[in-house]
């Protein structure tokens, strides 16, 4: 068996724990619960979910062998009942998922379609970021192979051009300053093309340069997108936090 | 001064090493013989007579584009929409409004990449495989080959053939569906619009992409071969380039709006970071620093050092001098240090 399969439990099992996803399937021995009733039995949750979810808390970490790989197992033992996992009702994807995406017909109090599509033209969807996106990028660098994971440098970027803002005016930084942060992080290849970034990528921050008036010589500053500086400022918050516990 | 092709065809062709290891790019300059380059690559003493810095730039005829969006945006974006409307699938593109007065550079840096690693695999200069350009055609002409016609003519995937086809390609570690995402951030150079209604999801080529691929094809004398194809793709693409420079050269930015968001368009392969490397942070930190602070030209050896790609830049900035893309100067060390000099002072 290729470690791969240990790496997707151990997705899977990171996931559950959190409660992101839901392991369901079609059957009549699954406990469940009014919803369940609603359905016919239909796409129940697993009847082995919460002892999986149990295990994990008891063993304090995720799956490190065959032995310890329950999800795959209950798929596996569910396959004739159409067994599958899937994302979880508990943390309101369905929300995201209408709106950006549209409803599907036959669902009760909601017109169908596309409504991005059909929204007037000019109108911001409410909806816009591929959440699901910057969910899976989170996932994959949460699970990086090597302790390494994908984007960290960029993270460590972005946080100290933050910290520099939030240090300095709450706005802006000194262009001579982005350019020192992306070379100290062995990045300055890097630093002019993170401007053009927010076009065509709708989920990154934008970073705005603006010369400064009546400077001479000639001198910039990089705006930096509130949105960033209000993600930074929550992680110190959550760090301090932790900190105090 | 300009670069000689003396020189651009012997730094291209003996260069060896990463950008970051070659003698050419080193403090204290290169010499502009090519007697003295030879002395360089012996390490040999080549005194202090006839040294240059090179500096490259984004191309000047860019300049046309920029002046035009700075100075008449609502012209350039009539001129852009009464073009698209002439184009096969016009309705498709017509309501993109001021997306059409940013350039993609980002993607275009990325396309400009893989044809520069392809390219200098076909003139022998490294060994990198075409395996994306090839996975690429594959992608496109799977994607034609599936297109049905809704009413009023309009082109399509259904959902069903789509979910197989992403299914087919992801399985060979290529995955379109992450493509999708790009419609959102910037429509002119996205590849795939999804579309539908509540009968379902269906998915349709930019008609962008469906032009340039059909000038790539009408190059290539209508072949379909995804091997062959692949093995021109970066001279096709350096020719797809050169074409769309002439049209903004002979004043018509509207056209070359189309050309170049088809080039972008088109272009739908693996990130790798060669292709960043060689060409999205180029060719972007040219155009980001021409755009912004009126950058001509940046030094080579700091380009160089910062990229730190295995590709030699020296044949890497022959293939982008060749296909008009950039500006490629030599300047006197000693001007240069002077006015280093002068900086540090002020």
């Amino acid at each position: 068996m290729s470690f791969d399969w240990v790496r997707i439990e151990r997705i899977l099992g990171q996931m559950l724990l959190f409660g992101d996803i839901a392991i369901l399937s079609h059957s009549s021995a699954s406990p469940g619960g009014p919803k369940d009733m609603q359905r016919g039995f239909r796409n129940t949750l697993h009847r082995d979910q919460s002892k999986i979810i149990n295990n994990i808390r008891t063993r304090g970490s995720l799956a490190n062998s065959w032995d310890e790989m329950e999800i795959c197992r209950a798929l596996e033992e569910s396959r004739d009942t159409f067994g599958y996992v899937r994302l979880s009702e508990k943390k309101g994807w369905d929300l995201y998922i209408r709106d950006h995406y549209g409803a599907p017909s036959g669902v009760e109090g909601a017109v169908p379609g596309n409504m991005a599509g059909m929204s007037p033209p000019g109108r911001a969807s409410t909806m816009p970021l591929p959440l699901h996106l910057v969910y899976a990028e989170t996932m994959a660098r949460v699970m990086a192979r090597d302790g390494n994971p994908w984007g960290k440098n960029q993270s460590i970027i972005r946080r100290e051009i933050s910290d520099a803002v939030i240090d300095g005016n709450g706005v802006s930084l000194p262009l001579d300053d982005f350019y020192l942060i992306h070379s100290r992080n062995s990045a300055s290849h890097m630093a002019d093309h993170t401007f053009q970034r927010s076009i065509g990528d709708l989920a990154s921050a934008t970073y705005q340069l603006e010369e400064v008036t009546n400077s001479d010589p000639r001198s910039w500053v990089v705006k930096i997108d509130p949105d960033l500086i209000r993600w930074r400022e929550n992680r110190r918050e959550r760090d301090r936090e932790r900190d105090a516990q | 001064m300009i670069i000689s092709d003396t020189e651009k065809k012997y730094i291209s062709t003996r260069e060896a090493g990463g950008s970051n290891e070659s003698v050419f790019w080193g403090r204290g300059g290169r010499s502009n013989t090519t007697e003295g380059l030879r002395k360089m690559i012996r390490s040999s003493d080549i005194g202090d007579e006839g040294l240059v810095y090179d500096f490259v730039g984004l191309s000047r005829s860019f300049n046309r584009w920029f002046d035009r969006v700075e100075l008449d945006p609502s012209g350039l974006l009539e001129e852009i929409e009464k073009e698209a409307g002439f184009s096969k699938g016009g309705e498709v593109i017509s309501d993109f409004g001021e997306e059409w007065l940013s350039i993609n550079w980002s993607v275009l840096g990325r396309a400009v990449g893989s044809a520069i690693a392809n390219e200098g695999k076909r003139q022998g200069f490294w060994k990198n495989s075409g395996a994306d350009a090839r996975m690429s055609n594959t992608f496109w002409m799977d994607m034609e080959g599936n297109t049905r016609r809704g009413i009023g003519g309009r082109k399509y995937v259904s959902s069903e053939d789509w979910d197989d086809l992403v299914e087919w390609f992801r399985e060979r570690d290529f995955d379109p569906g992450a493509e999708i995402i790009r419609s959102a951030g910037h429509r002119p150079s996205a590849p795939i619009f999804k579309g539908g209604s509540h009968k379902g999801a269906v998915y349709s080529m930019n008609p962008l992409a469906e032009s340039h691929r059909r000038r790539m094809r009408d190059r290539f004398r209508n072949a379909d071969d995804a091997m062959e194809f692949a093995f021109y793709h970066g001279e096709l693409t350096f020719k797809a380039i050169r074409d769309a420079m002439d049209t903004l050269n002979s004043g018509r930015e509207g056209r070359f709006a189309l050309m170049i968001n088809g080039l972008c368009s088109h272009h739908m392969m693996r990130t790798s970071i060669t292709q960043q490397k060689i060409g999205m942070h180029l060719l972007s930190n040219l155009a980001v620093r021409r755009m912004t602070r009126g950058v001509e030209a940046v030094p080579v050896p700091d380009v160089a050092y910062q990229l730190a790609t295995g590709f030699s830049m020296g044949k890497v900035l022959q293939i982008m001098h060749n296909a008009g893309l950039i500006e490629w100067y030599t300047v006197d060390v000693a001007v240069v240090e002077e006015a280093v000099a002068e900086l540090k002072s002020s």
